[in-house]
């Protein structure tokens, strides 16, 4: 059937009551070449005429009990489709009231039934044609609405657009498949319309690899295939996860980039599918497109809204931080500078004092300052590791304070060492840290011994150890935790911010290893950690040693 | 004139350096500071090393908090000045100390004046309020 030819053919339903009559007509029809189905009115009229699926019905104005018209109806209900109808009128019919869409009137010219049937189903066509448009136009209306509300989810939303874009191409399936920019690969958006979620779940597949089809991505127009199984533009991996023989693939796109691809499946009844099922499928990835990246953005800001409480929560206590923790150096570099500055008669070595009290306390705000800025780095993500080749021989050696100590420092590292794959800078920030705990918490000077160990062939061992203060059992906890240090008498005398093992811990964790202490009160302190010699191979690490009378914590 | 005994409780040193310094440069009163730097030495000094004309107590000691060491204080000695000088600027906070027993409540960082005035006021408040106790 041609739109606009001059002379359309169509599937006519005769209703008249005398079976020769009916006859005469039909031979006419017929002799234009149209599928001409006899019916007589009656009980079985309506169920005869539905199963004939007529363009046109044409028939006497009073078919038995019922009239034409009646009859249509019943007929239009039950195809759930359009019913053109035309009249043939008696001569006892000449003043009635005729609610059809034409009429001939008997007797029947043979050149003028021929004429008002070809115009009436010229016009039956263009009714269906513009009939699809507005069912079309409604689909991408159900598609459209849907694409500015989010309230249902990514799953309802994926749903919906399979179900719809079926819905519109009449076909069993419908999927939605989307780009994972991270993953670089395509994978199906559950649910699916027809698709169980196993099957939905099967469809993921890179899009580095050979440029094959749309289905890898590389080929950005849209494609329609009646052989999916054996088509060498598709994946048969996919095609048979998906179980399916014919398709319509169109992508979602934005510009020059690809966010994922609207895939329709199989259509009812089998037929094929044809180039307008592309162009209607291309309408809906549209509005499609919309929908996606509304529900990509509505994620993006639901997961920024959640870091930006997480960066609020870490700025509060930045900011409670500096409130509180810069008070007591700030007063006693305050005090002295006003005493060294309203004293004129202060004797040179009290004046000294006070101004290398000034220094430290100065020191101490920065290193507190410093401090705070990493951790609040290290706690929102910004602190990169950057890996480099590490001499730990050579690292551990620089830790070794250069000012002269009442301490021996000894250094324990066997001759051939692996050289290691870690962040330089973070590591000597450790061991200056763990280096410089054991000389401030061993006033009374004593060993510290600096170690390193193979563990295993991919783990490296790191231990400083001193003779000093200890730390009480009860609280080597939490030692690692933020703000925490040993509360002893001894302890507090040494300054401190307690941040610095909090840092270790960090950077040892960054590193993909482990951070502990073994201590014994009085008796001095091991602080330990061991990292990959490559932190590409950060496999769990085992369990700290736990020696009788040590404690162990990581 | 007899010497004020002022007793400073406070676990970060320069700051006890500082309040003995700016007492020492006192020209018209002589101040004896004795140092305390947690909350046991605070006590075990007002119970051996007393009576004090002032007690300059922190918040934020090792051992026990500042309020609870103020009401140790009190529950023994009533009369005794006790300044709360600390980091911690919360108004709860300066309600926990009034409630502790405390007389005032200073944040710091303060200017060598304001720790001279408070020092030479309530110094001399207590010894004229002791007086008045002694009497009935």
């Amino acid at each position: 059937m041609i739109i606009g030819s001059p002379a359309p053919i169509g599937q006519i339903v005769l209703l008249h009551l005398s079976p020769s009559r009916a006859e005469a007509l039909a031979r006419i029809l017929r002799s234009g070449s149209h599928r001409v189905t006899v019916v007589r009115p009656g009980p079985g009229a309506v169920a005869a005429i539905v199963a004939a699926a007529p363009d046109l019905l044409v028939g006497p104005l009073i078919c038995g009990e019922v009239t034409l018209s009646e009859l249509a109806d019943q007929a239009r209900q039950q195809m759930a489709a359009d019913l053109t109808v035309m009249a043939i009128l008696g001569r006892e019919d000449a003043d009635a009231v005729v609610d059809t869409d034409g009429i001939v009137r008997e007797p029947v010219d043979a050149g003028e039934l021929l004429f008002r049937t070809g115009r009436l189903l010229r016009q039956a066509v263009e009714r269906r044609a513009l009939r699809h448009r507005i069912d079309e136009l409604l689909g991408l209306y159900r598609v459209a609405s849907w694409a500015f509300s989010i309230a249902g989810g990514a799953e309802s939303l994926f749903g919906h657009l399979a179900r719809q874009s079926a819905a519109l191409l009449k076909a069993e399936k419908g999927l939605v498949i989307l780009y994972d920019a991270q993953r670089r690969e395509m994978e199906g958006q559950n649910a699916g319309y027809g698709l169980t979620r196993e099957q939905v779940a099967r469809v993921r597949y890179p899009v580095d690899g050979e440029a094959r089809s749309l289905w890898n991505f590389r080929l950005n127009g849209p494609l329609i295939s009646n052989n999916a199984r054996s088509d060498p533009r598709l994946l048969p991996e996919i095609a048979a996860a998906l179980d399916i023989s014919s398709l319509v693939v169109v992508p979602l796109t934005r510009g020059p980039q690809v966010l994922g691809l609207l895939v329709v499946a199989d259509r009812l009844g089998r037929a094929p599918f044809r180039d307008e099922d592309l162009g209607n499928l291309q309408a809906v990835a549209g509005q499609a497109t919309v929908a996606v990246e509304n529900q990509r953005l509505h994620e993006q800001i639901k997961e920024a809204n959640a870091r930006l409480q997480e960066y609020d929560r870490i700025k509060s206590e930045f900011v409670a931080t500096v409130a509180h923790d810069f008070r007591s150096p700030l007063m006693a570099i305050r005090g002295f500078a006003e005493l060294a500055l309203e004293e004129p008669d202060l004797p040179v070595e009290r004046r000294n004092e006070f101004m290398r009290t000034i220094i430290t306390e100065t020191d101490d705000l920065a290193s507190l300052a410093n401090d705070t800025l990493l951790i609040s780095h290290m706690e929102t993500g910004l602190l990169q590791y950057d890996w480099t080749p590490v001499d730990l021989r050579r690292e551990l050696k620089q830790a070794i304070p250069a000012v002269v100590s009442q301490h021996t420092f000894l250094l324990d590292v066997p001759d051939a060492f692996p050289i290691i794959k870690a962040d330089a800078l973070r590591l000597r920030q450790v061991l200056n840290n763990l280096v410089s705990n054991a000389v401030k918490y061993s006033p009374g000077g004593g060993t510290v011994t600096l170690r390193a160990r193979e563990r295993g062939k991919d783990q490296v061992l790191v231990e400083i150890i001193d003779e000093g203060l200890g730390i009480p059992e009860d609280q080597v906890g939490r030692l690692f935790q933020k703000f925490e240090r040993v509360r002893g008498l001894e302890h507090m005398k040494i300054s401190g911010t307690g941040l610095g093992l909090y840092i270790c811990k960090r950077i040892v964790e960054g590193h993909h290893g482990r951070i502990w202490v073994e201590s014994t009160a009085g008796e001095g302190s091991t602080f330990a950690f061991s990292i990959p010699v490559d932190p590409a191979l950060h496999e769990p690490q085992e369990a700290a040693p736990d020696r009788a009378g040590h404690s162990s914590v990581s | 004139m007899a010497k004020k005994r002022v007793l400073v409780v406070d676990d970060h040193a320069p700051t006890v350096a500082l309040v003995r310094a700016i007492l020492d440069a006192e020209k018209h009163t002589q101040y004896e500071v004795v140092e305390a730097a947690s909350g046991t030495e605070c006590l075990k000094a007002a119970d051996q090393k007393g009576p004090f004309d002032l007690i300059l107590l922190d918040v934020n000691l090792p051992d026990m908090d500042g309020f609870s060491v103020c009401r140790a204080l009190r529950s023994v000695e009533t009369r005794v000045p006790i300044v709360f000088v600390t980091a911690q600027g919360d108004l709860k906070d300066f309600a926990a100390g009034r409630e502790a027993g405390g007389d005032s409540y200073l944040v710091k960082p303060i200017s060598r004046n304001s720790l001279r005035s408070i020092v030479g006021l309530l110094t001399n408040i207590d010894r004229s309020g002791a007086r008045e106790l002694s009497k009935t």
